[in-house]
């Protein structure tokens, strides 16, 4: 099997060498997102952070590992459609907890010891 | 009925309800992508339990993430997308007919799934000796004394945070349904190895490979995020 020194052969499918150039970038983005909790930006900004390297990561999986860059358009369709669906998710059950519970920790009755 | 106007090129693993491979194909990975829906919100439901919690109880959080070994995560990480890497070469290999190719990418991908199997055990059994695990050992005092072992220098820990056993349960119950996952997937492709060395694929026809490759990716995914949400709090 030869490598191809190009990102793509001939049905403009990902070589060999393209598939070893996202793991590079794969490995990269694991030490640094290692690296950079160590330092403390902030609760909320080191969170964000971290889940923007993760859904860099995801992206790069997907697009490439997944082949969803030689499939039918629907499936990238599909795929955002799934994360959409997710936020949908999320949003709701964190507005239910914002309104319930939205002057702090101090407002959760704690019935239980954990 | 369909087979009378149809062309007279018939593969033997086109199905009856499809009209040509190409209807087949788009069909079943469509299919495939839709349970790959399911799984997303599958693992989203998890995931909106621990943000919530997480928003609740961040003292907690910081002290459950302190006791797990960074290393050993970032190792698994290393482990899980280098397997990935092996299922891609795989299904490269399917394309190109390549039947010892595929063996043996399948051979390296469940091997890479073993070390981080390994790894995920001894982490369990650490966890298990500290008597972290919230509901079958846990013991208050231990936890507590874990905690301050692990806490930065300039922190001094006086009392258990509120919502410690809680971050416990989510680690073993989100590394656990990820590691079923990885279970259910090494089923599979011991089965997908049988069928390939039996000679069931070829160049044009590989559709098991390419859909297990699909699963073990988002399997990988899932890590992709569990490693920075428990490990690097």
């Amino acid at each position: 099997m030869s490598i191809n020194t190009r990102l793509t052969d001939d049905h403009n499918h990902t070589s060999v060498f393209g598939y070893l150039c996202v793991f590079g970038a794969l490995m990269i983005f694991t030490v640094l997102t290692v690296l950079l909790s160590f330092l403390n930006f902030g609760l909320i900004i080191d969170a964000v952070i971290a889940l923007a390297i993760a859904a860099t990561k995801a992206s790069l999986v997907i697009y490439f590992f997944m082949h969803v860059r030689e499939s039918p358009k629907i499936i990238a369709l599909i795929v955002v459609g799934s994360f959409l669906w997710l936020s949908i998710l999320f949003l709701f059950t964190i507005a239910d907890f914002q309104a319930m519970y939205g002057d702090g920790p101090t407002s959760v009755p704690h019935a239980l010891p954990w | 009925m369909s087979h009378a106007v149809t062309d007279t090129e018939h593969k033997p693993y086109q199905q009856h309800h499809f009209e040509n491979m190409e209807q087949q194909t788009q069909s079943t990975l469509l299919g495939i992508w839709l349970f790959m829906a399911q799984e997303i919100l599958f693992f989203g439901g998890l995931f909106a339990a621990y943000t919530i919690y997480r928003i609740l109880y961040p003292a907690a959080w910081a002290a459950g993430a302190s006791t797990q070994n960074v290393f050993l995560g970032m190792v698994n990480t290393i482990v899980l997308i280098g397997s990935s890497v092996s299922i891609v070469m795989a299904v490269h290999s399917a394309r190109h007919d390549d039947r010892k190719a595929i063996l043996k990418w399948f051979a390296v991908t469940l091997l890479l799934g073993s070390v981080f199997f390994g790894i995920k055990a001894i982490e369990y059994g650490t966890k298990w000796d500290h008597q972290l695990v919230p509901g079958l050992n846990w013991n208050n005092e231990h936890a507590l004394h874990t905690i301050q072992e692990h806490a930065p220098k300039n922190v001094e820990i006086l009392e258990l945070p509120k919502g410690i056993q809680i971050y416990y349960s989510l680690y073993f119950v989100m590394t656990g349904m990820h590691a079923l996952h990885m279970v259910i997937g090494f089923g599979l492709a011991f089965w997908i190895m049988a069928k390939t060395a039996r000679g069931r694929f070829n160049a044009e026809y590989y559709p098991h490979i390419e859909y297990f490759g699909l699963y073990w990716h988002f399997v990988d995914i899932v890590w992709i995020f569990l490693f920075p949400l428990l490990y690097l709090v």
